[in-house]
């Protein structure tokens, strides 16, 4: 009887310890990612995502992010796409703001989005929904050398390299991932990236990739290059 | 007076002499002449020949040249690219038809970037294929663009391929412009050359004529030439079609897989030469004119000198037969006339010294 509760006071403070370690666990982490080419140079504009891997289901996105309607822009600027490169949600609504002093016609014919819009001079165009998930090429009509790519996620987790090949994921529940990167010049898929990384309870997770990378079709380089 | 043999009168000596030296001095003229002209006309067309083969590359490069920019442009049309990403068959080919009507195109093909046919305004109902000549596009894939003459479905087209970018390339675009007798006319205007393009399938066929300048009835001797190999590629051979004699030049156009391309550009020697066929005329006629009036004229001098020496013959001959009446008559100041007045002299003096000489005796 004395020996039973006992027992009953251990898993007691089993199930205690057990709470105590999930509410550490809505604790957010942060993944630190370096995406270097082949040679080691640091590689900007790629986008590093995440998403939770199968079995570990407690890091599913947050259902809040595709409740609400994200939206985000480009600016056309100096006959440029900026950003060059955007990662977005799926879902996510992206209009265009022309800070230039001519019309721009923006055109995309890739199969994860289809669109056409005229944006007036200091104008900015209706939005523009990307509900499919893919990279979306856009260019302008009359400005054979503007480029942009819209790279549209299922995850909420991405983010773009800055020139220092860095990046960071933000707001990561604790779990297990698979980290990748996409590129417009790489010349593997995202999935023969991928990292599996666990950000453990002491500290944020680092990972760094080297990814192949096509010479000539580097987005900066193809805007400066094409005339 | 007894006939002599022909070389043992002076008259004939005189004229056999100075008609052989002349036939002898304007043959061998004729000769040298003859052979200088002839090899200049060669070589002179040899080289015509090289510069209309080096005009004949210029034209073609330059007509690529133009049709790409031409090309290039098109496939810049956004509604071009709309109609490829509609990714709607009938839309698509509907554009394509459209834009090739633009520059007079013949053929549009639209090949993906893994190298398919996906369509063709000849066929639109044609199902994806490998496209035949992958050759072609991995030049295009190396140059960004790229052109060729290629045997397509029967027929030679001069294709060029440019890319469809979206920015991005996402597929290719070969347009393509039919090569018939029109365009090697055109071809012969400028480098003044007939032009005969053939196609060789391969496996022992007879070469496929694909446009030509030639007469119809050329055609298969020209094909016939081309199979003897007689042709040597890019030098100039000569050969015979209907007795008539041409200089040519083979060109390779392209070669992939088993079809070959090859261009004959020839010139007829004989029509060449004709300026100096004629050359040729005029010199044997001016023989012969010089020959009859050397003749004559021979026969006359000849006459001039031997005429009098036969009568002064004669009458000596009548002096000896005691007869001093035959007077030789005078009829000229020259030499011979000399002569005769001093025959004529002695013959006078002659009865007068005898008459003496017989009273004496």
């Amino acid at each position: 009887m004395l020996s039973f509760h006992i027992k009953q006071r251990d898993v007691l403070f089993i199930i205690l310890a057990v709470v105590l370690l999930f509410s550490g666990s809505a604790c957010t982490k942060t993944v630190h990612a370096l995406v270097q080419d082949e040679n080691g140079n640091p590689v900007q504009n790629a986008v590093v995502f995440a998403a939770a891997t199968q079995s570990g289901d407690q890091a599913q996105p947050s259902v809040t992010g595709t409740v609400t309607e994200k939206r985000d822009s480009i600016e056309l600027r100096n006959q440029k796409i900026i950003p060059s490169v955007l990662p977005v949600q799926i879902g996510t609504s992206v209009s265009f703001l022309n800070r230039d002093a001519i019309q721009y016609r923006i055109y995309s014919i890739s199969p994860a989005k289809q669109f056409e819009l005229m944006i007036e001079k200091g104008g900015s165009s209706s939005c523009v929904v990307f509900d499919k998930p893919g990279v979306v090429v856009m260019g302008s009509a009359n400005n054979d050398h503007m480029i942009g790519y819209i790279y549209a996620l299922k995850t909420p987790w991405f983010a773009r390299t800055g020139t220092d090949g860095k990046a960071a994921l933000r707001d990561l529940p604790q779990g297990t991932y698979d980290v990748r990167v996409w590129h417009p010049a790489m010349k593997c898929p995202p999935e023969a990236t991928t990292k599996r990384v666990a950000p453990s309870s002491q500290g944020d997770a680092n990972v760094k990739f080297a990814i192949p990378l096509q010479a000539a079709q580097n987005p900066e380089r193809a805007a400066a290059g094409e005339k | 007076m007894p006939t002599m043999p022909l070389l043992r009168s002076f008259q004939s000596r005189l004229l056999f002499f100075f008609v052989g030296l002349y036939i002898l001095a304007q043959v061998l003229a004729f000769l040298a002449v003859d052979s200088a002209s002839t090899q200049t006309a060669r070589v002179h067309i040899n080289d015509e020949l090289t510069l209309g083969g080096k005009v004949f590359d210029q034209v073609i490069q330059s007509r690529s040249e133009q049709l790409l920019l031409a090309s290039e442009a098109l496939t810049g049309d956004l509604g071009f690219k709309s109609a490829f990403g509609s990714r709607d068959r009938p839309t698509l080919l509907s554009a394509m038809k459209n834009h090739a009507a633009r520059i007079n195109a013949d053929v549009m093909l639209l090949i993906s970037l893994d190298r398919t046919l996906i369509a063709n305004t000849l066929h639109p109902k044609a199902r994806l294929k490998p496209f035949p000549y992958p050759r072609l596009i991995k030049a295009a894939e190396q140059a960004g663009r790229a052109s060729a003459i290629a045997f397509f479905e029967g027929r030679l087209y001069r294709f060029v391929v440019v890319p469809l970018r979206a920015p991005l390339p996402v597929a290719w675009v070969i347009v393509g412009f039919s090569i018939d007798d029109a365009m090697a006319q055109d071809l012969k205007r400028l480098t003044s050359l007939d032009v005969t393009f053939f196609v060789e399938a391969g496996g022992g066929r007879p070469p496929i004529l694909a446009a030509s300048t030639l007469a119809g009835d050329l055609h298969q001797e020209l094909g016939a030439v081309l199979r003897s190999a007689a042709l040597v590629t890019h030098g100039t051979t000569e050969f015979t079609m209907q007795e008539e004699t041409f200089l040519g030049l083979s060109r390779d156009l392209s070669r992939e897989g088993d079809s070959h391309v090859t261009v004959i550009l020839q010139r007829s020697l004989d029509a060449a030469l004709q300026p100096f066929y004629q050359l040729r005329r005029t010199l044997v006629l001016l023989f012969g004119g010089g020959l009859a009036a050397l003749l004559s004229g021979g026969i006359v001098i000849a006459t001039m000198v031997t005429k009098p020496v036969r009568m002064l013959a004669e009458s000596a001959h009548s002096i000896e037969q005691g007869d001093y009446s035959r007077v030789v008559p005078v009829d000229r100041q020259d030499e011979f006339g000399r002569l005769s007045n001093a025959f004529n002299l002695m013959q006078e003096a002659i009865p007068q010294r005898e008459v003496p000489i017989r009273y004496q005796a």
